[in-house]
């Protein structure tokens, strides 16, 4: 009796952590990528690969050195990309809804959406 | 972290030799700095950008005399510049700065006057020394300032902080159109307290306070920087008639009064 | 001799109803931690004024009840008391339990226990809190492995991880004292003495626990119990009382022996409203000095209708100190002028006002409910109660 409550209770926890894996094998193929309004043409401080990739450690290093240095670097903090982007449901949370991550940067920073 | 040059500057001018003290505060600190290395990612990002030189060492003196008992310029134009929140309760209410009513103890009928308080931007922060994570730490031109991405809410730099100068964000805090978009906001449950304008300091302005002070108030508030041997505060400092709240403490407040 | 061990059957309805309730009970810490955090603060008593309220006081008191229960559990093994074995799984047990139902305690009143990994990152040696992040966690991970090598009767690992954790409790509650005596700029709180009294406190207290959870254990698992084992610790707490009033009592007349404390000492001591009540009638009288004499006394001191109730006095009795301890000294207000008194809109010069809300008084009983449903869970998986503790 405990050898199958033990095997039933592994086999759950397996089906639980593989649940996201099925769930997207039934579900309509995922929305398309989603569709960026870039208002100003032109480049941004990097390539755009790299910006779509890691923009989230420039911006935490501007925000580091600008907080604790009193070095501010505009270009690649967050007034960087609200001078190019404007408004940030055109342009932030477009990638961060269809990659579902939930960044904390707007509770307290204004950035209009 | 502390910068044994720098951040002697205070007690150079009131001769006072500190540096064995110094030192033994460089060496227990020298432990956290492996922990606070900016990634490598900074060298990138910094090459382009200016870097700040520890030129200054900011000071501000406040005249006693001339500050009137129900003028609220200062705290006004703090409370606008940095959206410090209005809570309805006065115990947990946010203060960045406020007006302290005093008179003489034990006299009958004394004489009512006041000052602003904020934060005294301590040469040896109590605040600092107890946060735990180093969110609250000293920047290189000696302002004591809280990151309020590291905090983590303990409480304990309120405990340990003297002079009251720090609040916690106990509600929920909303934007509002009135908003200085300059300046965040905070999340609940972590620590806020004055910044003396960082913000406005690294572009070259002064503090809000003391602007308002000098606009709508009678310029009670000087603001500088006391690496500058010919700025107002520097000779204020140096001539010895500048007093600090609690000196007996041994902190070396940067925030002098004059007339009290 | 050597003593056995056996699990509980735990097949009872009444062992299955006490899981159910204290099972509750311990459901209310997570739960109005999670009030707190989702509110923010302004639900409970805590104020700026008064920023450390009762989750604090049980943080202190779990830890120091801990490190004595574990200074208790290492009696035999260290120090070669072997009347003591009978009992050293349990104290071990709990001192597990209730360290970390501190850690709960410390952690869910933070402002952001979102960020609870930061302490491990950003280390800031000068900060008692942030030592003691490194001391809690390495004493909790420590005292599961002496309790492994008790559990696997490994008697030379054992001995050897009991002295490690005898030294890791003295300092981990002397960091707990530390982290209200180096506070130099309230005059309540700055005092060598508290770490070496935190530690006396958490013996006696320890020695209260230990009582209390040998008798109570016993009774509803309907074992026998020897109560020589219940007379030598009762010893052991009168003892260790007797030393915590000889540092209260030190360290209050070296405060109030100086001018500029006239004011804080004879607020704690005079005029304080109710924490002068506290002091002098909870903790001095009921806390400390009735259990002590009850527990040295020869005429009352063979019975355990008097040692329970003294251990449950004692027991009260340092939470009543642990309060005496962290709230005072937020409520005296902070001086700006030696010789000026102070208003303002942020209430400074004014005498504060705390008092636990229902959320603190909540989120404190699921922390002792939290400490009571572990044990009540484990004594059911393992080996630790003694089958008789005779010997």
């Amino acid at each position: 009796m405990p050898v199958k409550a033990g095997a039933l209770s592994i086999a759950l926890l397996v089906m639980a952590f593989l649940a996201p894996l099925f769930y997207n094998a039934v579900s309509p193929a995922s929305s398309a990528e989603p569709q960026l309004v870039i208002e100003q043409k032109g480049k941004c401080v990097k390539e755009t690969e790299y910006m779509r990739r890691y923009h989230m450690n420039l911006l935490k290093t501007a925000r580091d050195s600008g907080v604790r240095e009193g070095v501010r670097l505009a270009r690649h903090g967050l007034k960087g990309c609200i001078s190019c982007h404007p408004k940030r449901g055109e342009f932030c949370d477009r990638c961060h809804e269809y990659s579902g991550v939930t960044p904390e940067c707007w509770n307290c920073h204004t950035y209009p959406v | 972290m502390l910068e044994l040059p720098h951040l002697s500057r205070i007690t150079d001018i009131m001769t006072v030799d500190r540096r064995d003290f110094l030192k033994i505060g460089a060496y227990t600190a020298a432990g956290s700095m492996l922990a606070t290395g900016l990634p490598a990612i900074n060298a990138i990002a910094s090459k382009t950008a200016p870097t700040r030189k520890p030129e200054e060492s900011w000071a501000m003196v406040i005249d006693v005399d001339k500050c009137d008992i129900d003028c609220t310029a200062c705290v006004d134009a703090c409370h606008k510049e940095n959206n410090v929140p209005d809570f309805p309760e006065p115990k947990h209410d946010v203060h960045w700065i406020r007006k302290i009513t005093f008179k003489q103890k034990h006299v009958e009928n004394g004489e009512e006057r006041s000052l602003p308080a904020m934060c005294f931007h301590c040469e040896y922060p109590p605040c600092a020394h107890v946060c735990p994570v180093e969110a609250t730490f000293v920047r290189k031109d000696g302002l004591v300032l809280v990151d309020k991405h590291r905090c983590i809410g303990c409480r304990y730099c309120m405990i340990a902080c003297p002079y009251k100068a720090r609040s916690f964000v106990s509600r929920h805090v909303d934007h509002k159109p009135t908003d200085n978009p300059d300046v965040p906001i905070r999340m609940h449950g972590v620590v806020e307290k004055c910044t003396f304008c960082a913000h406005l300091i690294d572009q070259g302005k002064e503090p809000a306070c003391v602007t308002s002070c000098a606009k709508k108030g009678k310029g009670a508030m000087l603001f500088g920087d006391l690496r500058d041997e010919k700025s107002e505060v520097f000779e204020l400092v140096r001539s010895g008639k500048a007093n600090r709240i609690r000196s007996d403490l041994g902190l070396n407040p940067r925030v002098f009064y004059l007339g009290v | 001799m050597t003593t056995r061990y056996t699990k509980i059957d735990g097949s009872s309805t009444g062992y299955r109803n006490f899981l159910i309730v204290s099972g509750a009970v311990a459901a209310l810490a997570p739960l109005s931690a999670l009030l707190m955090f989702t509110n923010g603060h302004y639900i409970t008593g805590m104020n700026n004024q008064v920023p450390w309220g009762m989750p604090i006081v049980m943080a202190v008191y779990l830890i120091g009840a801990s490190a004595g229960s574990l200074l208790l559990s290492a009696m035999s093994s260290v120090f070669g008391m072997k009347e003591y074995k009978p009992f050293s799984r349990m104290a071990a047990l709990l001192a597990v339990l209730l360290i970390v139902s501190a850690l709960m305690a410390i952690i869910l009143d933070w402002g952001r226990p979102d960020r609870l990994f930061i302490p491990f990152f950003h280390i800031q040696p000068r900060s008692m809190f942030s030592l003691n992040a490194f001391l809690y966690s390495s004493y909790m991970a420590l005292g599961l492995l002496y309790l492994w090598a008790m559990f696997n009767e490994r008697e030379k690992l054992e001995k050897q991880l009991g002295l490690l954790a005898v030294l890791l409790a003295v300092l981990v509650h002397s960091g707990t004292g530390a982290i209200f005596g180096f506070v130099f700029v309230r005059e309540l709180y700055n005092s060598p003495l508290l770490p070496p009294s935190f530690i006396s406190a958490a013996l006696s207290s320890g020695a209260a626990l230990m009582i209390l959870a040998l008798y109570y254990t016993f009774k509803f698992t309907g074992r026998e119990l020897d109560e020589r084992h219940i007379h030598g610790l009762a010893k052991l707490m009168g003892i260790f009382i007797a030393v915590v009033l000889y540092f209260i009592f030190i360290e209050n007349v070296t405060r109030a022996y100086a001018p500029k404390n006239y004011e804080a000492a004879s607020f704690l001591l005079l005029n304080g409203g109710k924490y002068t009540f506290y002091f002098w009638v909870g903790l001095i009288g009921l806390g400390l000095i009735v259990p002590m004499i009850l527990v040295l006394n020869p005429a009352t001191n063979r019975s355990l209708k008097y040692i329970i109730p003294a251990a449950w006095m004692q027991l009260l009795g340092v939470l009543v100190e642990r309060y005496i301890i962290v709230i005072p000294a937020q409520i005296m207000p902070l001086e700006f002028f030696h010789d000026k008194e102070i208003t303002s809109d942020f209430l400074d010069g004014a005498y504060a006002n705390y008092s636990v809300s229902p959320v603190e008084w909540a989120y404190s009983l699921g922390l002792v409910g939290v400490v009571v449903f572990g044990f009540a869970v484990a004594i059911k998986l393992w080996p630790i109660l003694p089958s008789q503790a005779n010997s």
